[in-house]
């Protein structure tokens, strides 16, 4: 008699059955009852797959988190109150302008972006160097792909600089977008697992002359510029590495690739 | 008692989720960010009233949808959105056939009506459980469930070209 009052299955049991969230016996019910009615269990097969194909796209949109949902943003923000919510809207849209190649990149907190500062690679670096979640697009095993992507929108040949003789070993890189057009950033850490940026895009308005060298709020950014490019690595200020590897890479990218006119 | 850095953490965790879930409300990446945006906002002002950290997950969404029933009663009736499946922007995709599948997917879960596409999105890709969704909407446990069933019902027959087996005659 017991086995014949169980409980019948209802539409509440087979939504928990297509989500696996059944206890053992009642998802064994559930099984039963399916295998005497094929049409629903197909319907269960087919909701099973769309939930699965759902799971699989929403998976694939794990960009970074833009600068302007950084809760130390959000909160810096907050704090000064210097910002309408217009303005950081206005920079929010920026930012997802560019979405489809790498998220855009406004530093707000630098509002006078200066092509002739390089001041987008020390935003990179603040932003990307350290993102726990997904610093690079593509990983140092893509190496000929990032290569070929980035010189692609850059407009240069980018040879991706190997480092090791400075102790910085390559862990890959993105696509970005800056005010003078799409970006190139590589990202490389040292054994302190201190990490730095090579970053390299088009050259827009004036441009100095020669090495330069900026250090603000602990970040050093050493960058110069040929013809066409501009190049700046970025860092923790002070450090040994970022000379060393900012040497060599402007000795390879000297009169390589970018035909000054 | 967490602190700062590590209640930051807990909730910069869920910010990808919030966004996902902000584009199947919105349907429009731009929206969508400002809603994520002030719903954090809201959500470090209302952090002692997160009982359970464990929880942030379902009550960063609730704050979130929350802000938006109080956008949507602001912007009533305002243009066309953006192709869920533009939005969502799927990137690099496993293959092509796969890419296929999910932009199906995604137009037909943009189809739905709003009740039922938030239940299919909260239940079956953010994993929420049942009673979590039911409290952050505000209904009852019942009408989650058959939201859910219709929802799920619809999709299918979208995705089928309009088949329809309805688990309602379930018994």
């Amino acid at each position: 008699m017991s086995r014949n009052r169980r409980k019948a299955i209802g539409e509440d049991d087979i939504q928990a059955f297509i989500d696996g969230r059944l206890d053992g016996a009642r998802a064994a019910e559930v099984e039963a009852w399916l295998a005497a009615h094929p049409a629903q269990a197909q319907a269960v097969e087919a909701d099973r797959r769309i939930a699965q194909t759902l799971r699989s796209a929403a998976a694939q949109q794990l960009e970074p988190i833009p600068a302007a949902l950084r809760l130390s943003e959000l909160r810096q923000r907050s704090a000064s109150g210097k910002q309408s919510f217009a303005r950081i809207a206005a920079a929010m849209l920026l930012i997802v302008v560019g979405a489809s190649s790498g998220w855009g990149l406004r530093a707000y907190w630098e509002p006078r972006s200066d092509a002739g500062t390089m001041a987008d690679a020390t935003a990179a670096w603040r932003i990307f160097a350290n993102d726990a979640v997904q610093p690079v697009e593509l990983t140092a095993e893509k190496r000929v792909q990032l290569a070929a992507w980035i010189g692609g929108h850059v407009g240069r040949a980018i040879d991706i600089p190997d480092l090791g003789g400075a102790g910085l070993r390559f862990l890959g890189g993105r696509l970005l977008s800056a005010d003078a057009g799409p970006a190139g950033m590589f990202l490389y850490e040292d054994a302190e697992r201190q990490r730095y940026i090579f970053y390299v895009r088009p050259t827009s308005g004036e441009r100095p002359e020669g090495l330069q060298i900026r250090v603000r709020d602990g970040v050093e950014t050493r960058f110069w510029f040929d013809g066409r490019h501009g190049y700046a690595l970025a860092g923790p200020a002070g450090s040994p590495r970022l000379l060393q590897a900012a040497d060599a890479v402007r000795r390879a990218y000297t009169n390589s690739g970018s035909r000054a006119k | 008692m967490l602190s700062r850095s590590d209640r930051d953490a807990a909730i910069e965790a869920h910010i990808p989720a919030m966004r996902r879930f902000a584009l199947t409300l919105t349907r429009d990446r731009q929206r969508a960010d400002d809603l994520v945006h002030d719903a954090l906002v809201s959500a470090l002002g209302h952090w002692a009233s997160l009982r359970r950290p464990q929880r942030a997950k379902s009550w960063l969404f609730a704050i979130l949808y929350r802000t938006f029933l109080g956008d949507a009663r602001r912007e009533r009736g305002e243009g066309a959105r953006q192709p869920l499946e533009e939005a969502m922007e799927i990137g690099v995709p496993a293959s092509q056939d796969m890419a296929v599948a999910q932009s199906e997917a995604l137009r037909a879960l943009a189809l739905l009506p709003e009740d039922q596409r938030i239940v299919v999105w909260l239940v079956g890709v953010e994993d929420l459980a049942y009673s979590e969704v039911a409290v952050m909407l505000g209904l009852p446990l019942g009408t989650v469930m058959s939201r859910l069933a219709r929802g799920r019902e619809r999709l299918r027959s979208i995705l089928d070209g309009g088949n329809v087996v309805s688990m309602r005659k379930a018994k």
